[in-house]
């Protein structure tokens, strides 16, 4: 199917959809007023000081930080060995242990959410954040073992085979030969799971109390309350923000291959 | 044939994780599973006739299956056409093109679904736009209704369609397009009898991620149907901490896993070659 | 006793068949031993013994009498060179040579000058450092043989390591891998699909099929007397009748086929009697094409003739069967027609008939 225009048309359509919503928004927090009408009246740039003002924004920004930071860690931590495993090795149960894997992406987070909130947070009266932390590293298992696991897939096991031919041990062949290649792989799995545990709303929504907040609960939060420029000033900042993280991972290492 | 150390090795590389998954993963869901069903007097499966019983709950259980439908195969009638571009391109615009189609996948859901709070609002863009161009009298109310959540929701999920139909239109030589067209076949012809069906197991999966993916998602409803179209998942988080009603909201909760499991064992029998 | 003994080994799945039963392969200081036979044989599995990365249910891994069967992999003092050269992409050529005698904890300046002999070996000075993306196959394959020389290894295991080179190549490093192992005197094993690469490296050549030896000896050995007809396949006796012994008499054997008698000359006499069914082969390149009838000559019909460059194949007919004739291409051209193939005596092969 050569350029067809109906194609090209389509795909027009699709990019504009897909994108037009976020340059609306970016426009739209620069109104001059309160109201929410577009186009907007006036240029302001007073709702983006007024999202740094925000107290609740900038302890529940810390809070999703910290959050994103542990669980990325230790779901990469966890999961790493998993896909050698299940790459590496032939052992009975293995498909039994891929799909365990990919588990959590597969329930609903809300219910996940529900099920910690019951059972960690109620009954055996765990802290808020740490059932957080659970939640979000349970969910960013399956973005850890995939994309360490193709990568490892497209990696000569003949190399490790020949490192440790010639004396190293099978932790120090993964490291000083595994590893180094496999850079990309683990930055874009850090960075997807890292802005999947940021955004999350799913897990954290049951998962909230008293000054523990993430950013998106408190951004709905806010919503509940106030319908200003506000919400679309942070919003425009997080697109931002995401949009150069994105384009900076996929120029410096291709992170769309890896999703 | 064994490797030398295997079993070992394995299990100290398998265990960390698999005890983290089994304790803060698998434990919860398998008590609110335990709960739905337990009673004081036994074990029932009351609750779940009453939740196909009552008028609310079924209405909302149906309605968000219905919007998944709707959702996926939006997603696929788009999602297609934009693939196949994205899938021809050569390598530096189609990667440039894919960091850009994922972008609402990796954007704050908030902030996503606010900007179509913006632009379907009374006084919002499109309104605006479409009185201003003289095509409709006076605005029309878009947000809390399911055509919102059904735009919501396409804008997040789209991506996800492109995303596997790319990857399975990669593995299409474009070669075999060419032996049918050279052999007579149009640009719908070739479509339906080669690119469709050896796409199909792309679609399959594209499919079963948008559907499952519509019928738990929470925060478009929430924002864009808000408490007068209700979904499966919004309806659980009122349940749950609004009317503190633990048992109903885990009723509703094991519905939604059961529904998800259904599907994702479903589609995956209709896949051509799973691996 | 030998320098590599592998006695008694199994090595299998779990259940049924086992890949390895019983097997036996001893090889002395200084030899190169070939593993020679088809995909599926065994040959790579055996190395993968050897080198330690498969156990064995059943036998032992002897080194210089040391029992290794349970040493892991990275204890081994052995090297290993790959089908895919395995380079260490991130690693300069420097740092890739280097990394055994780094994993041996050898000091820094000693690891300069054995790096730098190891490199001069394989004709590789001046490349310490590139990356291997930026070598050319054959340097790559000189790479790996440098990397797994320079730790002074115990055995040399060689798996199929000119089979990613092209042809021309092939046969520069096939001289290059013989002469550095003889400098060096080491124990090597090699393993090989090619008959040709086996003929002309070995000391001595076991040809495996189906996790057995089929044959096991010098190169010449066999080369000329292949002891099964699977050996003898494999070293491109293609044609092949059956017949019948009409007589035995001091290296030789008269033969029945069909209405047909011809003589053999075989260079060992095969278990047979009088009256047995036998199996004929012989080369291509051993029959020649004539005009006029003789003795062990046999009316044929040429089907076909394709042209190779210096050489050319006949594809010709005849009662006994179809049979491949290749010959030079400064021998006479037949045109399509009746003629006949003529095989020296000498070059018969005979074997007991076998259903295979």
């Amino acid at each position: 199917m050569r350029r067809s225009p109906l194609l090209l048309a389509a795909f027009i359509i699709v990019f504009t959809f897909l994108l037009g919503p976020f340059l609306i928004i970016l426009i739209a927090s620069f109104s001059g007023d309160a109201s929410m009408a577009f186009p907007p009246k006036g240029f302001s740039v007073q709702w983006f000081r007024k999202v740094l003002e925000v107290r609740m924004f900038r302890d529940a920004f810390w809070t999703s930080l910290q959050l994103a930071v542990a669980s990325t860690i230790t779901a990469l931590a966890l999961g790493t060995p998993v896909a050698y495993a299940l790459v590496r090795f032939h052992f009975r149960g293995q498909n039994l242990v891929e799909i365990l894997f990919s588990l959590p992406a597969i329930v609903p987070e809300l219910v996940l959410g529900f099920g910690l909130l019951q059972y960690f947070a109620l009954r055996a009266n765990v802290p808020i954040f740490p059932g957080l932390y659970f939640g979000h590293t349970a969910i960013l298992f399956p973005y850890a073992v995939r994309v360490v696991s193709t990568s490892l897939r497209n990696f000569d096991p003949a190399i490790e085979e020949a490192a440790i031919s010639l004396g190293a041990s099978r932790l120090k062949s993964f490291l000083l030969v595994v590893m180094p290649n496999l850079r990309a792989a683990f930055l874009a799995a850090f960075i997807l799971a890292f802005i999947t545990s940021f955004n999350n709303v799913s897990v954290s929504l049951f998962l909230t109390g008293p000054g523990v907040a993430t950013l998106p609960i408190q951004m709905l939060a806010y919503m509940e309350m106030y319908f200003d420029p506000t919400i679309a000033a942070l919003s425009s900042i997080i697109i931002v923000i995401t949009f150069a993280i994105v384009q900076t991972a996929e120029r410096a290492f291709g992170i769309s291959q890896h999703i | 044939m064994r490797q030398l150390f295997q079993t070992r090795t394995l299990l100290l590389l398998i265990t960390p994780a698999l005890l983290f998954l089994a304790l803060f993963f698998l434990l919860p869901l398998v008590f609110v599973l335990a709960d739905s069903v337990r009673d004081p007097g036994g074990l029932t499966l009351q609750r779940y006739g009453d939740f196909l019983a009552q008028d609310q709950t079924r209405s909302v259980y149906f309605r968000t299956l219905q919007l998944g439908v709707i959702v996926t195969g939006l997603a696929a009638l788009m999602g297609y056409p934009a693939a196949y571009l994205i899938a021809r391109m050569p390598a530096n615009r189609r990667a440039l093109a894919m960091s850009l189609v994922i972008l609402p996948l990796l954007t704050n859901p908030v902030a996503r679904t606010y900007a179509w709070l913006v632009i379907l609002g009374r006084n919002g863009f499109f309104n605006q736009t479409m009185v201003g161009l003289g095509l409709i009298a006076e605005p029309i109310r878009i947000i809390y209704t399911e055509n919102a959540i059904v735009i919501g929701l396409l804008q997040l999920f789209l991506p996800l369609m492109v995303l596997t139909l790319v990857s399975a239109m990669e593995n299409i030589p474009t070669d075999v397009e060419e032996a049918a067209r050279s052999l007579g076949a149009g640009g719908l012809q070739t479509f339906l009898r080669v690119i469709l069906p050896l796409s199909a197991d792309g679609l399959v999966l594209g499919g079963t991620l948008v559907f499952t993916g519509s019928i738990t998602a929470y925060v478009t409803p929430a924002i864009l149907g808000g408490t007068r179209v209700l979904m499966l998942a919004t309806l659980l988080q009122q349940r749950a901490i609004a009317l503190l009603d633990w048992s109903g909201a885990t009723i509703i909760a094991v519905v939604m896993i059961l529904t998800t499991l259904l599907i994702n064992a479903l589609l995956r029998q209709l896949r051509p070659r799973s691996a | 006793m030998s320098f590599l003994e592998l006695n008694n080994l199994q090595v299998g799945y779990e259940k049924g068949s086992s890949v390895l039963n019983d097997f036996h392969m001893t090889a002395e200081k200084g030899e190169l031993i070939s593993l020679l036979g088809p995909s599926g044989c065994g040959k790579t599995t055996t190395l993968r013994t050897i080198a330690g990365f498969i156990e064995p249910t059943r036998g032992q891994v002897l080194i210089h009498g040391r029992d290794y069967t349970k040493t892991p992999p990275n204890k081994r003092n052995i090297g290993l060179v790959f089908q895919s050269y395995a380079l260490f992409p991130h690693l300069s050529i420097f740092e890739n040579v280097a990394f055994g005698l780094r994993m041996r904890r050898v000091s820094s300046s000693e690891i300069k000058k054995r790096v730098a002999g190891a490199l001069a070996m394989v004709d590789l000075t001046g490349y310490e450092n590139r990356l291997p993306a930026q070598l050319s196959g054959g340097q790559r394959q000189r790479v790996a043989l440098a990397r797994a020389v320079v730790i002074e290894p115990d055995l040399l295991l060689l798996d199929e390591p000119l089979s990613n080179l092209d042809a021309k190549l092939r046969v520069g490093m096939r001289a290059e891998l013989h002469r550095l192992q003889r400098q060096l005197g080491l124990t090597a094993v090699y393993v090989t699909h090619d008959q040709v690469e086996a003929m002309s490296l070995s000391d001595r050549v076991l040809v495996m099929n189906k996790g057995k030896i089929e044959q096991e000896g010098k190169p010449e050995e066999i080369f000329y007397r292949p002891a099964t007809p699977f050996v003898a396949r494999f070293m491109g006796f293609d044609n092949q009748f059956t017949g019948r012994v009409k007589s035995i008499g001091d290296n030789q054997v008269g033969i029945e086929a069909g209405t047909y008698r011809l003589t053999a000359r075989p260079h060992f006499v095969p278990d047979v009697r009088v009256g047995d069914s036998v199996d004929v082969l012989f080369r291509p390149e051993v029959a020649q094409l004539q005009r006029a009838p003789g003795d062990n000559a046999v009316p044929a019909e040429i089907v076909f003739r394709t042209f190779q460059g210096n050489a050319g194949e006949y594809l010709v007919r005849c009662a006994l069967g179809e049979f491949t004739v290749a010959v030079a291409e400064t021998s006479p051209s037949f045109a399509p027609g009746a003629i006949h193939v003529h095989i020296a005596p000498e070059h018969l092969i005979v074997e007991k008939h076998t259903d295979e």
